[in-house]
């Protein structure tokens, strides 16, 4: 029997190539993108969940009212809260990088060629790192290889990097032009689903000579700089633990902050789709574009499988009789649904061997667009062939279960005498069907103009500061940064094609800090966003003055201790209550900076990303010369606009002179803001892609039901060109209907793509205005499109030789 | 064998109502081999079909086989169907995907005999009807004649206890429906029941009776051996 209903599909297969082709490669494109899609989810949702702890592992976060939401904490949280906390703490590990984005590792062996390279992937790590994490050490003992200061883990390529095949154990490199540091073990590289990325692990205790691990000068409690990630004991609820947390800050923290702070637990396993936090060691992804590929995955497969529904009833007049006859025979109903069921799980098996060589050579792309490092040794796996699996039932049944029920309701008597009616059967449904497609279509045609408008949007949006033609040159811990930091600026400014130099701790438009103040007139300290800076900085980013001036080296007060000034925003003189005419002068104290005056008023800008609403802020130079050196991270210089290249010559040659040996590095501050909007921008590239599949996969259906139509209407085709219709009029006839219904489904896309679209750009403070041209856009391209491939059939139908068809009957 | 009492049909569509039995009463016994004439619309086929258990009546008695069938379920009449009755028709209604053995097979298919059990049936079949050579052919590669023979052998391969035919003549030359008819006529006298629909009057001598139907009524029954079937 399964023979028979196998041959059977198979020869109607080849039989009705043009139908086959269609459905299979419909099918096999919307497979395609499915699988790429679980692909993509699955890496997503997979972050972090090797770690055999996981479900145990939580990092500790800070929140610090109004203004701060931390993903780091103090330095010596993580050893108070062991100690306050046996009985819930099996252990915890903190992490460490100066937050800076590169750190300079040298590598200088006796005889050979001397390395130097700017690492983005270092940190110092505590030596209970293998007891909390599962990251494999491949040589090295993991109870000793960061137990002793100046101790180095390397991951396996960075190893390879620096040495080659040599044995990296015992090799001495040198870690920021100061300390020596042994190569104790190998690490393997850091899998590709983990929320951070390593090269070096530098045993914490390193950091004991840089007088970090101490007091601080009283605030230690303060700086947040650790990420901190603790693993509870077998069968703590984590909101027992996190109940104790307000004691523990009062205990500890600062007197500044402590009423503000509020640390909770959050699960290790939710940091890469839920987290943005501030200071993350980097950015994580979101869970809305898991959710929107999802759904996108679901539209796509939707719109393969209703071409295989509507093109299997379509062409049911093909099979009537054969449903006729087995009846006749004796075969009862669920025989034939069974039959129809195995021919298009058939169908569907097909299109999935088609649509594993399709994903093999998509997947660099889609690794691309996503950056990602998904291999296709998914194929092997064995949740991959259940899923696929899976997916080859479900589409079969799903596709196949109307047109089963449709044909195998045939009445034997009926159809044998050929009176199924012709075009009547499930037109209805074909047609819903149908704008059920082109809805989808238009839903992702309006779905991705309006995403690039959104990200264009945040690419020119007005940030208040012109983030155009500004090189950010990292300075942290040079000569630059410390003592000669003035002398280099008086350089650069007397180098052709620089405007303009200055420097801060942050990058501007991306990131921001927080500390507390008390202003004039107001008893409490209050968190605020603030940046350290150098003279100038208002200048070198095109900043609006409403009051005051800028920092300025003519004003000697400005950079001498004691009494320092402040320029604050818009928002803080609201907050502040005061205006342009009384603001300069006034009084705001500073916990770490003391008292300092205000000089300054700017309109509000976009100190980080525009997901995030601007706030009351301050830019401050640290009185604290010691400080005001480590916190130079970098130097802001604007340069002239045509000559880029000139321009970074002179910055560089300048830059070695005082900074031999580390390699020069720079970026781009307009990069690094758009850099932001990379989930939004790959978001606008997949959707395009896979909504230009869509409409492919939609059209091919209409392209095989525009040609059964075509064929059924083929007799009255050849009356009315007997009678005189043109080509053009009998066109028409023919595509008139699929027209309608192209119609409808604009009408249906159009407030839903609405709706969800607003839906999505709530999630943004500065969102663009949703305007009528996406929608335009859709209904033109769903009309030219769908118009173009019934055309196709309407007009060799409408050509054929009218004799030849009046006898086709 | 077959006994109808009353039998009524009535077609309905949205505007017209067609009666196209009306009151029908006939009884066939079982060897007899029964042709049934009358001009077209008349209701020939629609009574086919109800014998064939293709179809219910609206009113009236249809015994088949001591089983009285007239409100059988679609599943119960498929039972007796595909155990009982073989069917020839005026158009082949060969499956066209299907090779002339994979043709023939499918009633064994559904009455579930082994694949060997099908193939020796097949073949002795197929041998009978002298259609050997064409197998693995499909319909459309062969002439009327021939497909109305794989018709019958398909017909027959499961030995139904009786033979129903819609004017199987009727798309076929005269050499080809004399054929045809000499195939029908061995195989009453072999001892299967037929009843067949014709145009012919010919053809219709062929039968050991012939009933005349006209607007749904049996008008007259021409019994050739009434002595053999004890009318
Ligand atoms: N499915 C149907 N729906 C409505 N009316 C029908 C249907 N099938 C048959 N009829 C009507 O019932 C009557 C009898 O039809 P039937 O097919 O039995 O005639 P017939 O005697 O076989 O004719 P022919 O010799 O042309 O085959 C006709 O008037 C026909 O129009
Ligand atoms: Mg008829």
């Amino acid at each position: 029997m399964l023979k028979n209903y196998f041959f059977i599909a198979l020869r109607n297969i080849f039989k009705y190539k043009i139908y086959s082709l269609i459905n299979i490669v419909g099918l096999a494109v919307g497979i395609t993108c499915t699988i790429l899609i679980l692909l993509y989810v699955t890496d997503e949702i997979s972050f972090d969940k090797f770690h055999s702890k996981a479900d145990r592992i939580y990092r500790v976060i800070e929140y610090i009212d109004p203004a701060e939401r931390s993903s780091s904490l103090p330095f010596p949280t993580s050893e108070a809260m062991l100690t306050d906390f046996p009985n819930y703490i099996e252990n915890s590990v903190r992490f460490f990088n100066f937050q800076t984005s590169t750190l300079t590792i040298e590598y200088a062996p006796e005889n050979g060629q001397r390395l130097l390279f700017n690492e983005p992937h270092i940190f110092f790590a505590d030596s209970t790192f293998f007891k909390v994490f599962d990251f494999k050490l491949l040589q090295g003992n993991p109870n000793e290889v960061l137990n002793k200061p100046d101790l180095v883990l390397v991951t396996k390529s960075t190893a390879q990097k620096y040495f080659g095949n040599d044995d990296p154990v015992g090799k001495r490199i040198r870690f920021e032009g100061q300390t020596e540091l042994t190569v104790a073990g190998v690490l393997e590289d850091t899998p590709s689903n983990s929320h951070f990325k390593f090269d070096f692990i530098i045993s914490f205790a390193t950091l004991d000579q840089f007088g970090f691990t101490g007091n601080n000068g009283g605030f230690n409690w303060y700086w947040n700089p650790c990420w901190t990630y603790i693993t509870l004991k077998e069968g703590v609820n984590p909101k027992t633990l996190q109940d104790q947390f307000p004691d523990f800050v009062q205990k500890y923290f600062h007197p500044a902050i402590k009423d503000l702070t509020r640390l909770e637990l959050q699960p290790l396993t939710d940091i890469h789709l839920y987290s943005n936090l501030d200071y993350e060691i980097a950015a994580n992804s979101d869970v809305t574009l898991v959710y929107i590929f999802g759904i996108i995955a679901v539209f796509i497969l939707a719109i393969a499988g209703i071409n295989f529904i509507n093109l299997s009833t379509a062409r049911s007049m093909k099979r009537a009789r054969e449903v006729g006859v087995r009846k006749v025979m004796g075969a009862l109903p669920q025989q034939l649904i069974g039959q129809f069921l195995a021919e298009s799980v058939l169908f569907s098996l097909i299109a999935i061997l088609l649509a594993i060589p399709f994903v093999y050579l998509f997947l660099p792309g889609l690794n691309a667009l996503a950056a990602k490092q998904i291999s296709f040794t998914f194929i092997t796996s064995g949740v991959f062939w259940a899923a696929l699996f899976s997916i080859v039932v479900l589409v079969g049944l799903v596709g196949g279960i109307y047109p089963a029920l449709f044909l195998s309701s045939f009445q034997p008597v009926k159809v044998l005498a050929g009176k199924v009616g012709k075009l009547g059967s499930g037109a209805m449904l074909r047609k819903l069907l149908v704008v059920a497609q082109f809805a989808i279509s238009g839903i992702l045609i309006i779905g991705t103009i309006i995403t690039y408008n959104q990200l264009n949007h945040l690419r020119s949006a007005n940030l208040g500061f012109d983030k155009d033609q500004v090189l950010l040159l990292p300075i942290q811990r040079t000569p630059i940064g410390g003592q000669q930091y003035y002398q280099f600026v008086d350089r650069m400014k007397n180098s052709e094609n620089i405007i303009q130099v200055s420097a801060g701790n942050m990058v501007m438009g991306t990131e921001t800090q927080t500390a507390s103040y008390i202003i004039e007139g107001k008893d409490k300290e209050i968190m605020m966003s603030t940046y350290f800076v150098e003279p100038d900085f208002g200048k070198t980013l095109g900043m609006e003055f409403i009051a005051g001036r800028d920092f300025s080296t003519e004003f000697a007060s400005d950079t001498a201790s004691g009494i320092g000034g402040v320029i604050i925003n818009e928002s803080f003189l609201k907050l502040a209550g005061w205006n342009t005419d009384n603001a300069l002068g006034k009084r705001v104290t500073g916990t770490l900076e003391g008292e300092m005056r205000v000089i300054g008023v700017v309109k509000d800008f976009h100190y980080t990303s525009l997901r995030q609403p601007v706030a009351p802020f301050l830019f401050v130079i640290n009185p604290n010369s010691q400080a005001r050196q480590f916190f130079r991270s970098f130097a802001y210089i604007r340069i002239k606009g045509n000559n880029y290249k000139n321009a970074i010559a002179n910055i560089e040659s300048i830059f070695k002179d005082y900074v031999p040996n580390r390699p020069f590095e720079y970026s781009f501050l307009d990069e690094k803001i758009n850099s932001q909007y990379k989930g939004e921008d790959s978001l606008g590239k997949i959707a395009t892609v896979f909504s230009l599949m869509a409409i492919f996969v939609a059209c091919l259906g209409l392209f095989g039901l525009s040609s059964f139509t075509a064929e059924q209407r083929t007799k009255e085709i050849g009356i009315r060109k007997v009678v005189g219709a043109s080509v053009g009029t009998i066109v028409m006839l023919l595509s008139k209907q699929f027209l309608i219904l192209v119609a409808v489904a604009n009408l249906i896309a159009w407030p839903s793509a609405f709706y969800l679209m607003n839906l999505w750009l709530s999630n943004f403070q500065t969102r663009t205005s949703i305007d009528l041209l996406p929608f335009i856009t859709a209904a033109v391209f769903t009309f030219v499109i769908a118009f173009a491939t019934m055309s196709f059939q309407a007009i060799k139908a409408a050509q054929a030789n009218p004799v030849k068809s009046l006898k086709y009957e | 064998m077959i006994r109808t009492v009353d039998l009524v049909k009535v077609y309905r569509t949205e505007d017209v109502e067609t009666t196209a039995l009306n009151k029908v009463n006939i009884d066939i016994k079982k060897g007899e081999f029964v042709s049934i004439m009358g001009p077209s619309g008349c209701g020939k086929s629609t009574l086919l079909n109800i014998l064939g258990l293709l179809d219910n009546p609206n009113g009236g008695e249809f015994h088949f086989l001591d089983h009285e069938v007239s409100k059988y379920s679609e599943r119960q009449r498929a039972q007796l169907r595909k155990e009982n009755i073989g069917f020839v028709f005026q158009s082949f209604n060969l499956i066209d995907e299907l090779t002339v053995f994979e043709n023939v097979e499918l009633p064994l298919l559904y009455l579930g005999y082994s694949s060997s059990e099908r193939k020796d049936k097949v073949n002795a079949v197929l041998e009978r009807m002298e259609i050997m050579h064409r197998t693995s052919h499909f319909p459309q590669q062969l002439s009327g004649g021939q497909q109305q023979r794989v018709a019958v052998a398909r017909a027959i391969v499961s030995n139904p206890k009786i033979i129903l035919a819609d004017e199987p003549t009727g798309n076929l030359d005269s050499e080809r429906g004399d054929e045809v008819m000499s195939l029908l006529t061995s195989l009453n006298e072999q001892g299967t029941t037929i009843v067949m629909v014709t145009h012919s009057p010919t053809y219709a001598e062929y039968g050991n009776r012939v009933i005349h139907l006209f607007d749904g009524h049996v008008v007259t029954e021409n019994i050739k051996d009434k002595e053999k079937f004890h009318v």
